[in-house]
């Protein structure tokens, strides 16, 4: 009897030692993020001619290519420029319900090696395949329709790798109003969406931005109203959450912590709020930048309302649609991080 | 024996008066949230389509479509 109450006490012991050990690597708390950099001096802005933007666009590089997509544009949504001198080539994709416009433009998908970019539809639940070159010299270009989606769990924003491989944060509508959120495998050549296999159990109401990094194997999601942040294998298994100084597990959409993400070379990037955007104008402001371990490196104040940025490897610069004085502007990173 | 009633219903008075003023409180306590909401709404200017919950200017909100430039009502 003795023997039986000393071995189920070792193995207590022993249970209890291998959970803390597990999450003494995987979790991660910073408690002050305060290595502030000061870069507005450094942003310089993008003169746009030709076109005329809304408040609401996204950024994208492909190839030698900066496009902007205006989602609330009323006439063509889709502008290419050079992404070295910003020079604006040509525009392209219609807004409307005709049989090659868009009704409700979502994510572009990038495929560098194919020339081609993919533009989602959520009216028409399709995905329209347009080839770069074409766009570039046929201004009456129309593109193909890619593949249609399922309005019942669809890809919204996401990385594209290859037709069989791009990942990304999905939307499960629970009705006609309310969604959930998931990262996910997809194949485009099959329709076929696969789930991420780690969520963080205590939040139920996930909102997420996500970025990934074929070459390291890893993505990222970053959650729009807690203070956390998730490193995670292509396999779906965890490696990191890194928990900021403002975490809880509270349940609203209240305050705004982080924005749009992006891998820039061996770092990540994202931006930073951490105030109420509800009945107050705040957005934000500043970059947190982490290692792929998501160990805390700096936080980069920009000093102008970021609306949206992409990250270019050649030139190794943060392009940034901003909410502020100028609409457009650019960061060198040499030098910085 | 009448002192006691009339203490009876002295008490039962002044419980009730709370009570009621208790619940009046609540009551102005929801409207004010209420109004809240609409004003936050108007300042967010609502999207005319999405009346159930989807507001202008956000990462994206589901109203029978995905919008991903709306927002969702605070919750």
């Amino acid at each position: 009897m003795k023997f039986i109450s000393k071995f189920l006490s070792l193995l207590l012991l022993v249970t209890i030692f291998s959970c803390t050990n597990k999450d003494n690597k995987s979790e991660k708390f910073q408690n002050r993020r305060n290595k502030i950099v000061n870069v507005r001096d450094k942003v310089k802005g993008i003169q746009v001619e030709n076109v005329i933007f809304s408040g609401k666009t996204r950024l994208y590089i492909i190839n030698d290519y900066l496009i902007i997509s205006d989602l609330k544009a009323v006439d063509k949504i889709i502008h290419l420029f050079n992404k070295n001198d910003f020079k604006y080539l040509t525009s392209t994709c219609y807004v409307g319900q005709g049989p090659d416009e868009i009704t409700i433009m979502g994510c572009i998908g990038l495929d560098e090696k194919n020339r081609k970019f993919y533009v989602t539809d959520h009216g028409k639940n399709q995905v329209f395949s347009y080839a770069l070159d074409s766009v570039l010299i046929n201004p009456f270009y129309t593109p193909e329709v890619k593949l249609k989606l399922n309005p019942k769990q669809f890809m919204d924003k996401y990385q594209y790798f290859n037709d069989t491989l791009s990942i990304g944060r999905i939307i499960e509508p629970t009705g006609n109003q309310g969604f959930k959120q998931k990262t996910a495998k997809w194949n485009m050549k099959t329709g076929e969406i696969v789930h991420m296999k780690y969520e963080h159990s205590p939040i139920n109401k996930k909102r997420i931005n996500v970025a990934a990094n074929e070459k390291e194997g890893l993505y990222v999601e970053c959650y729009s109203y807690n203070d956390l942040i998730t490193i995670c294998d292509f396999n779906g298994n965890l490696l990191y959450n890194i928990y900021g100084p403002s975490w809880n597990e509270s349940e609203t959409n209240k305050t705004q912590y982080f924005g749009e993400v992006a891998f820039c070379g061996n770092k990540i990037i994202t931006s930073y709020l951490g105030k109420d955007t509800f009945g107050k104008y705040n957005q934000a402001t500043e970059f947190i930048v982490l290692d792929l371990k998501g160990d805390y490196l700096m936080t980069l104040n920009i000093g102008y309302n970021i609306e949206g940025f992409c990250y270019d490897k050649e030139n190794n610069r943060i392009i940034m649609s901003l909410n502020d004085d100028i609409q457009f502007g650019y960061i060198d990173l040499d030098g910085i991080i | 024996m009448k002192k006691r009633l009339l203490s009876i219903a002295f008490v039962s008075a002044i419980a009730v008066t709370a009570g009621w003023n208790f619940a009046q409180s609540e009551n102005k306590g929801n409207l004010s949230d209420l109004a809240m909401t609409n004003v936050e709404a108007l300042a967010a200017s609502e999207n005319p389509m999405c009346s159930n919950g989807c507001l202008d200017n956000g990462n994206g909100c589901f109203c029978n479509y995905w919008f991903p430039t709306y927002k969702e009502a605070q919750w």
